[in-house]
């Protein structure tokens, strides 16, 4: 029957071996931990068991302690339970909600006890004393204070067969553990797509969380190493699902005056705090264009409004023109095309108005479109009809304008040498300066 | 109970393989440049205006005092935009309808006398970033092509098919100049990787 017997112990043991990823085992016992995830009610079930051995029912106490731990290593749930009965295991079950996105790692730790056998006050001899015995029939209190907690790796024969009596703790046979885990499904979290606007437009960027109510939000901005010209993202609402980015402003990369990109890009980050307090981050990117769909402004050239006076000379028996009448040269109408958010803007301005001021008198096109130069022209002008006068004065002003389009024409790197002159020192000191654009009017 | 693990695990990952693929997936910016363009270097060959002929004529107009004032045409109404003929000398970029040693057309709308606004000299090669111009014909009805060396010339009428325009962007004209090469060369980079 002994032989029998430690036969039976050694072929669990070594059973427990074959299944060392799921049963671990103590002293001829057999321990295992599962843990399970039902995504209908949202609940992790944990269990972990400790049996016996067949052979030693009835002669010690299972045990079995759960702890379910989160991917922080925090403890989620715990318990444990001794088979007080005799049925030859112990078992505890735990059940708690899930958190999103969590893997729960449930560690069992399975023991067996001696049993208490009697206790009893012995009142013989003086000083009286107080006697507890346990049955250890297997001996296996022997292995107390060894530390063994992998009992398989020890040959572990059973010393004698005895019983055995003692007044202190309850004798334990050492312990094993055993481990299983559960992920909870994560969460989906969606981010707005690149966006492309321009300098001082506003962006609209939002996270969307699914399968959780997130508790905070973060929004953050990078820009590449070394970008000059202050790469800056100011987000509306930096601690909210959606948030905006007013003012977007374009970065000098490299930081050159007139080799920086055209396009800034950043890189936009939400960073999500979910229920469990996990961080989850997303990220985007913003690209700022500097190139505004074009030039950033225009300058409409004057022109000659009004007409001369005409009347019919009696003495000539012609139709003739008399003077100026309500001829008169309209301003330069500057046109700035980008936003006044734009840091580019004033620059634009004061480009766009030099501009304007080049028609002025003494300015690079002051002499061009004038009321004089025009009326010039028109005055000799004479015509037996008055249809006809209208005629040959129509004709005029196209000839007088083609002509004066053609001088406009060859004075173009002057005026827009002036206008620069007058923006470069605006800030930002990028792309739109004389150095970088002269060549486009050679 | 470990073949039935493996089994689950085996199964999760091949439900999870098309799901991963669609994550994986990085979405591209958007283009910036809508509609076909082309990239071509030309030379200019000629210069002339689309004008709207029935606003190029002075009418007379009398005052409260009796006096009769020969209201001048606007350039603003009656000039629609400058015509460049253009010889292809090289394509960047191109579409089916423009070849090399060809003479195109390229309309920039607007007033001639506008600051900043593109515009050509004759005799000059450029790197020219183009788009086709609207073909609707009914949109340039009552326009003509005015001559500006002979204004007074007769005008021909204005066929926009095959007519160019250039594209929105900074650098969509560009001297060929020494200083401007290696500007040329990035784009021309750009135009073919696009």
């Amino acid at each position: 029957m002994n032989q029998l017997k430690t036969f039976a112990f050694f072929a669990l043991v070594f059973c427990c071996i074959c299944l060392a990823s799921v049963r671990t085992n103590a002293q001829s016992a057999t321990g295992f931990t599962d843990l399970s995830y039902d995504d209908f009610t949202n609940t992790v079930t944990a269990y972990s068991e400790t049996d016996a051995d067949y052979d030693i029912w009835g002669d010690y106490q299972a045990y079995v302690r759960l702890v379910v731990t989160n991917d922080s290593g925090s403890i989620i749930a715990s318990g444990s339970q001794l088979d007080d009965f005799g049925y030859g295991y112990a078992s505890v079950t735990l059940q708690f909600a899930g958190s999103p996105d969590t893997t729960y790692t449930g560690t069992g730790t399975h023991k067996l006890y001696a049993y208490l056998y009697d206790d009893y006050w012995d009142y013989d001899y003086y000083p009286y004393r107080y006697y507890i015995n346990y049955y250890d029939y297997w001996y296996f209190g022997f292995f107390e204070g060894y530390g063994i907690d992998y009992p398989w790796y020890y040959r572990f024969s059973s010393p004698s067969y005895g019983f055995r009596s003692r007044r202190t703790r309850p004798i334990s046979l050492g312990a094993t553990h055993s481990y299983d885990s559960a992920t909870t499904p994560g969460v989906s979290i969606e981010i707005t797509s690149a966006q492309t606007v321009n300098d001082g437009e506003t962006a609209n960027f939002s996270v969307t969380v699914t399968g959780d109510t997130p508790t905070a939000y973060k929004w953050e901005y990078s820009a590449p190493s070394g970008a000059g010209n202050n790469p800056q993202v100011n987000f509306s609402a930096a601690t909210s699902a959606t948030t905006s980015v007013t003012n977007a402003h374009w970065f000098a990369k490299p930081n050159e005056m007139c080799g920086a990109a055209i396009n800034a890009t950043y890189t936009i980050k939400c960073t999500v705090t979910l229920s469990n307090g996990k961080r989850k981050t997303k990220q985007t990117q913003l690209t700022v264009s500097a190139a505004f769909n074009g030039e950033p402004g225009v300058t409409e050239g004057v022109s000659i409004t009004g007409g001369p006076r005409h009347g019919f000379d009696t003495s000539r028996n012609l139709w003739v023109v008399i003077d100026r009448g309500t001829m008169a040269r309209s301003a330069a109408v500057p046109h700035v095309n980008i936003p006044t958010t734009s840091q580019f803007y004033d620059k634009a301005v004061a480009h766009e108005n030099q501009h304007v001021a080049n028609y002025n008198p003494g300015g690079v096109l002051g002499d061009l479109w004038t009321v004089d130069d025009l009326f010039s022209r028109l005055s000799p002008l004479t015509d037996s009809t008055e249809q006809g006068l209208l005629n040959k004065i129509a004709q005029a002003v196209q000839d007088w304008d083609a002509n004066q389009t053609a001088i406009f024409n060859s004075r173009r790197r002057a005026d827009e040498q002036a206008a620069y002159a007058a923006s470069d020192p605006v800030g930002p000191q990028y792309l739109g300066m004389w150095q970088c654009q002269q060549s486009r009017y050679p | 109970m470990i073949a039935n693990r493996l089994l689950l695990c085996i199964l999760f990952l091949v439900v999870l393989q098309p799901t991963s693929t669609v994550v994986g997936v990085q979405k591209s910016g958007a283009q910036t440049v809508k509609g076909p363009f082309v990239v071509v270097i030309g030379v200019v060959s000629g210069t002339s205006a689309l004008v709207r002929v029935d606003k190029l004529t002075a009418n007379a107009r009398t005052l409260p005092n009796g006096d009769r004032i020969a209201e001048l045409p606007k350039p603003s109404e009656y000039y629609l935009g400058t015509i460049y003929q253009v010889r292809v000398n090289e394509i960047i970029k191109g579409n089916k309808r423009i070849r090399s040693g060809q003479t195109i057309t390229i309309l920039i709308p607007g007033p001639a006398n506008v600051s900043d606004r593109v515009a050509l000299s004759s005799g000059r090669k450029y790197l020219l970033k183009l788009l086709l111009l609207d073909e609707n014909i009914e949109k340039y009805k009552g326009t003509a092509v005015m001559d500006l060396a002979h204004p007074s010339s007769v005008k021909r009428q204005f066929d926009p098919r095959d007519v160019f325009t250039v594209a929105g962007e900074l650098d969509n004209t560009v001297p060929i100049t020494e200083g401007n090469k290696e500007l040329i060369e990035r784009i021309k980079r750009e135009a073919r990787n696009r």
